[in-house]
């Protein structure tokens, strides 16, 4: 391309740019050193081109930054992991360690103290419930127990009854009753008869016509009505030897919670004394 | 972008964004401000601009700050052209003042592309992107703004 008048500026912006490249570039650039106008205008055109370090135009651009506002944001973001976590983990220490601090304050007490439980020199220690001694005459125990054992069969434990005090009597015979058949005794109850048996009650004095203190009731079994005057025989023959053995006799009975045989039974008199404990 | 990427677009890029206003605008404040609006632009999207198109993404912007203040103020005052050349001939500045001086004579456009050219230098096509101008119309520019830049060289040369 040759260099005239009208393409002068074209190609010498063209070089200054860079679109010319090669040897193209090399022919134009040494016909424009060869012509003194040409390198004039060359270099006018040399000097349109700005240089970014001729002058130096700066600004603060510290405010620019966004490195406080990161760490502020990084901060909060801190503060609120932390109480998260802190929340978290006392919730889940108190709820899984509950049971521990409640035994722990049970058997670590600050300030222990030693209990000493005082114990009666002259009371038994028993979880039985102690009762006190009762005099009751042994037909009043026997009534009672046939009694319970009349109306409830399988009731184990014989509540004693409140009886009346003890009285005197004297010797007499008692006649024979014939309960009512509602009253009549279960017939499991009944160890050697096989026929319904009639109870009865015979309340007498032993052997001595004076008032001893000493009731006594015998339950017997008797054979039926028409068997009368043997069973008197037998009574009298019973009485005869019993005041034979027992000369004013007496009964006590006597409650001893401390030990398994809790009731005794005891007669005596001035020849003989009888121990029955059950 | 990230955090740390926003600031190494400030610290490189910062400076050049504030020369190349300063240099269309030549207030120091209103420079300042269209720079600091443009960057907080960038770090409200600072999700939406990639890395490697935020210096291109902060020109464009600033640009147009400043082609709007331009347009709203008329802060561009061109002054006479004989006090200009009077002002040059009685300092006698070197070249790189005529330079300056016949820059100022420029039309905004041409002398807001030749500044990206050599100062930034951006090609055509990112001029173009930056001044919302294809890449013919920004190699026009460029040439007619150097020729005048040229014959404003050349003549105050045959003027000394």
């Amino acid at each position: 391309m040759k260099i005239n008048s009208e393409n002068i500026d074209e190609l010498m912006f063209q070089l200054l740019e860079g679109d010319i490249q090669g040897e193209e570039r090399t022919r134009l650039l040494e016909a424009i050193a060869a012509d003194k106008e040409y390198s004039a205008l060359w270099q006018a055109w040399q000097q349109t081109i700005l240089n970014p370090n001729d002058e130096l135009i700066v600004m603060p651009i510290a405010p620019l930054l966004k490195k406080k506002k990161v760490m502020l944001w990084s901060w909060k973001y801190g503060v609120a992991a932390m109480l998260c976590i802190s929340i978290g983990a006392s919730v889940f220490y108190f709820s899984t360690n509950k049971q521990d601090h409640l035994v722990e304050s049970v058997s670590k007490p600050k300030n222990p103290k030693l209990e000493i439980i005082k114990v009666p020199n002259n009371e038994p220690v028993s979880n039985r419930v102690r009762e006190k001694d009762t005099v009751i005459s042994f037909k009043q125990k026997i009534e009672s127990i046939a009694k319970n054992a009349s109306e409830a069969p399988t009731k184990k434990s014989t509540p004693i009854p409140t009886l009346p005090p003890v009285q005197y009597v004297k010797e007499q015979l008692v006649e024979a009753v014939t309960p009512k058949p509602s009253e009549q005794a279960p017939k499991n109850l009944e160890p050697k008869v096989s026929n319904p048996v009639t109870p009865i009650e015979t309340q007498f004095a032993l052997a001595s016509s004076e008032p001893t203190g000493v009731s006594m009731s015998v339950y017997t079994e008797t054979e039926p009505q028409n068997t009368k005057p043997m069973l008197e025989q037998k009574i009298e023959e019973k009485r005869n030897l019993l005041s034979k053995i027992f000369s004013a006799p007496k009964l006590r009975v006597l409650s001893d919670t401390s030990k398994l045989t809790n009731r005794k039974f005891i007669l005596e008199n001035k020849a003989y004394k009888i121990i029955a404990g059950f | 972008m990230t955090e740390k990427e926003y600031n190494t677009t400030v610290e490189t890029h910062a400076n050049a964004l504030f020369r190349f206003i300063y240099k269309n605008l030549k207030v120091r404040e209103d420079a300042e401000n269209i720079v600091q609006d443009t960057f907080e632009g960038l770090w409200l999207n600072i999700d939406k601009v990639e890395f490697s198109k935020a210096k291109s993404w902060i020109f464009t912007t600033g640009y147009r700050k400043m082609i709007d203040l331009i347009r709203k103020d008329k802060k561009m005052v061109e002054m006479p052209e004989q006090i200009r050349e009077n002002s040059s001939e009685a300092a006698q500045p070197d070249m790189k003042a005529i330079v300056n001086k016949a820059m100022e004579r420029l039309p905004e456009i041409q002398r807001t592309v030749i500044m990206l050219r050599d100062y930034e230098g951006y090609d055509y096509a990112e001029i173009g992107n930056i001044a919302g101008l294809t890449e013919s119309q920004v190699k026009v520019y460029i040439f007619r703004g150097r020729q005048t830049l040229k014959n404003y060289i050349v003549n105050l040369e045959n003027i000394i």
